[in-house]
Parts: structure tokens; sequence; C-alpha cells
């Protein structure tokens, strides 16, 4: 049996109420939503809206701005396509997942678009919204960055940086997906946009993804097709979310992520953080004399993940050991390049552990042994 | 050849009651008891739904085919329609057309 340590990644196992949920949805809400009148479309139709009710409370939005996506990639790269100005700017830090550089890159490279990105990789709050007020202007048309860091664990103080761009009139999204479900995040307290998986910290199912929009920034839709409504024009309905839902959207996933929410809230975010956190420092304390390279710094507000390398091995190898072991970490670069380009850890990349809810202290200090025993014996 | 004497009380007494009977029909017409509102989305719909339930108010979401631009969505008020209607509009709820249900 394998003991999943692979949670910023995707969370597993999921509450039980998920998983039931999405077998009654596949058993009883089978009608397609929002695009016939019969019963179990419309039973249907208003499951989806109390999962985008239960999202919209959750991030203090509205939720007819609630807009499902697949994961967290899609959501940014609506924000990012959706947003980007030929000839203008686009602000991120340097700690950027792929699902935000990638599409930054691609409008950089093919539509003239400028990008800057902001070292902020071990700087204190006030360096990194310093750095933000020095480049931030006019020319920017979007500032996205993460709220934390999916390989260093870095939270970055978004509140401020959002204050800074809504000074300087600039759009800010946010990359939540490290942090829903571990630290609160508010629609227009900390972002214009927020972006988040629903597979993650909300312990949703994957194929997951929410677009949180205060409904003022509205981005170009990212794809076309039918929403169920106003089929006769060829101009989409503009408005949130139908704009930007173009097509059958995922109904065991979406009403599975109301239940993971539900679980989350009942457990408190504080209390999840809490627990993960302690089974990082356990894993930190434990392995600090090992034979390992440790990344991770104990910074003040961090999210619950722990890096680190074998000495006598590439991080690929130390994982398959660890996975012949019954440990599932992640090794490699984590689509995150900047990052490790930030830490010297390119090429290679590192070991990642990163806990959930459901890992316990046993399962921790295992792991630590399973540690210890390849960096003392070499496999 | 009959006479026909002019009652003014008669003839004021029926005037005041056809007004009255007018005004109630003209109030009946304001105040509709079932009214289907256009609603440009089923999200839009189902948000207006809850307002009005949870002001006590009865409502049914319907398909229609004549929407804004062909199909949509309509919001079917039975009760206090004109308070209905102003719960939506205080609530930013857009409404694109108003028609009485038709009667069975």
């Amino acid at each position: 049996m394998i003991i999943y340590f692979d949670n910023a990644a995707t969370t597993y196992p999921k509450p039980e109420i998920v998983s039931r949920a999405m077998l009654k949805a596949n058993l009883i809400y089978g009608g397609n939503p929002g695009r016939s009148g019969h019963k179990l479309s419309m039973k249907t139709a208003e499951q989806i809206y109390l999962t985008r009710e239960a999202v919209a409370e959750f991030f203090g939005a509205q939720p007819e701005n609630v807009v499902f996506t697949n994961n967290c990639t899609s959501a940014l790269n609506t924000v990012i396509h959706g947003l980007y100005e030929k000839g203008k700017t686009i602000v991120t830090s340097n700690l950027e997942h792929n699902s935000v550089s990638r599409p930054v890159y691609n409008v950089s490279k093919n539509r003239g678009v400028n990008w800057i990105q902001l070292d902020v990789y071990d700087k204190t709050d006030d360096e990194i919204v310093d750095n933000f007020y020095r480049n931030v202007g006019s020319d920017c048309c979007l500032v996205v960055c993460t709220h934390a860091s999916n390989v260093t664990g870095q939270v970055l103080p978004i509140e401020r940086i959002y204050n800074v761009c809504k000074a300087k009139g600039v759009p800010f999204a946010v990359d939540v997906a490290q942090t829903a479900g571990v630290f609160p995040v508010k629609i227009n307290l900390h972002a214009d946009i927020i972006c988040a998986a629903g597979h993650k910290g909300l312990y949703g199912p994957m194929g997951t993804g929410i677009l949180i929009l205060n409904g003022e920034v509205l981005p170009r839709a990212l794809i076309q097709g039918g929403t169920g409504s106003s089929s006769i024009s060829f101009e989409p309905l503009n408005v949130p979310p139908d704009y930007y839902e173009a097509g059958t959207v995922n109904v065991p996933g979406i009403i599975g992520l109301r239940y993971g929410i539900k679980f989350v809230k009942s457990r408190g975010l504080a209390n999840i953080l809490k627990h993960e956190l302690q089974l990082c420092k356990l894993v930190y304390d434990n392995l600090a004399e090992a034979n390992i390279e440790i990344y991770t710094k104990q910074y003040a507000k961090c999210a619950p993940i722990f890096l680190f390398n074998f000495k006598n091995m590439s991080c690929m190898d130390g994982t398959k050991l660890l996975s012949d072991r019954g440990f599932a970490v992640r090794g490699g670069i984590h689509c995150a390049p900047m990052a490790h380009r930030a830490l010297g850890t390119l090429p290679e990349g590192a070991i990642r552990f990163a806990p959930s809810i459901f890992n316990t202290r046993r399962q921790a200090l295992d792991f630590c042994k399973a540690v210890r025993n390849i960096s003392d014996n070499g496999k | 050849m009959s006479r026909f004497i002019f009652n003014k009380n008669l003839y004021v007494a029926k005037t005041n009651r056809r007004r009255k009977e007018g005004l109630i029909k003209l109030n009946r017409v304001l105040k509709l008891d079932c009214v289907l509102l256009d609603i440009s989305s089923i999200t839009i719909a189902e948000k207006a739904k809850r307002i009005l339930k949870s002001n006590g108010i009865r409502s049914e979401i319907r398909r229609t085919g004549k929407g804004l631009d062909g199909c949509g969505y309509q919001l079917k008020i039975m009760g206090d329609t004109l308070k209905a209607r102003a719960l939506l509009s205080s609530s930013g709820v857009s409404i694109h057309g108003v028609s009485p249900c038709k009667k069975q």
C-alpha cells in the first residue's frame, strides 16, 4: 500500500463524501445542465448552481462570477490570453509554475507583449512589495503571480501586491493552486481574479478548476461554443459564467468539488494548515542531520512543502527508491523551472514531500526512516 | 315612445362603480399574480429563484425558445409579482422581458 505524499500535485485520497457525491451525480444528475427544459436537466443545473454558491461563499465572490474550468492551468490561460495587450507588459514573479510562465512566454513571443519576472525568492515581504511597486506601471496590462511556490513553499504577500496593482490601475490575478484550502483567499481583498485548482487543497476531483472574477476585470474568453442560451447569434452571451463555459461542464467533478469544499470547511483551513506544517516540520527536524541536501527554508509563513535531494544520487533515482519502499513523492522540476533556477537545482530538480490532512505522524516518521536508509546505503 | 328620464344620482353611482371596476382591472394587469420574466442564463435564473425564495416568493425556472437570441430561460413568478420584480432589480438581476402567464 502506497503512502501518498504528493498532495501538491493532487490530493489523495479524497474525502469519502466527495466520491459518494460523484457516484450519486453519475446515477442521478445525468441531464446536461443549461441545455434542456426537462426535469433532469433542471435538477442537474440546480446542483451546478449549488457548487457555484459554495465556491462563491468560500472566496467571497458572487455565484455568477464563478467559472468552472478543467484545472487551474485553464483558468490561468483564460486570464493571460484574455487580458494581454500588444505592446504592453505582464509582470510575474520568478517562482511561477508553467501554467503561468508558458502562456506568458507564448504571448511575449507571439503577441508583442513584454514580460518582466521579478526576483522574489527568499526576499522579505517589504522587498517583494517594493519590487512590484517599482516595476508595475501604466505600461502594464496584467500582473499575475503565485500565492505560494509549489517548489519552495514561499508565500508571497499578495494582499499588499494587490494594493500596489490597484493603486496603479493594473489588474492582478493570483494563482492559488497551492494555497486554496489552507490559506483564506478572497476576491477584491487579495486579487481581481483568483485561479484555483479544484483537486488540490480543496479536495475535489481531478479535472476541476475554478476561475473567480470580481465582475469588473473580465478577460476575453479562451474558447467559444455552445452555452445553451442565446444560441441564434454567433456572438456568445457575454456575461459570466456562460461566456467562459462553452461546452458541457464536468458535472460529477463540479458536484464532487462542492463536497470537497464542505470537507475543508468542516475541518477548518487553519487546522489543515497546522497539521500539514507540523508534518513538514517533523520531517525537517528528523532529516536535518541526514545525508541529504535540504532546500526548504523555515519561513514565518509558508505552504506545507519539504524539498530535498539525496547527495549521492539523482532525484529521479531517489524518488524511485522511495516509491519501491511505498512512499509517493514527486521528483524533478515540478513544472516550475523558474523556481528551481532560483533555488539552483536545475537541471535535475529535487524531491518534494507534500502532506495532506490525511497523512499521519507515523507515516511521516516512516518516511524519514526510509530517507535516512536510502541516504546511508545509497540504495 | 318611451321617455328616458335622466337620473343623475343613479348615473353617478353606476359611473363610480364602473370606474372602480376599471381600476381593479388595471391593478390586476399591473399586479399580475403570475408573470414570466425572461432571464439571460440558467445561472442568473437560479440566482433569481433563490433571492425570491428567501423572500417567500415562489418561482419556477422554465426553458423558452423566445429568449434574447433564441433559447433561454424564464422565471415563472407566482404571487406578489411587483415585489418580486423590485427584489430582483435591487439585487442586480437583469430581466430582458416580462409577460403574463398564459391561462391554461
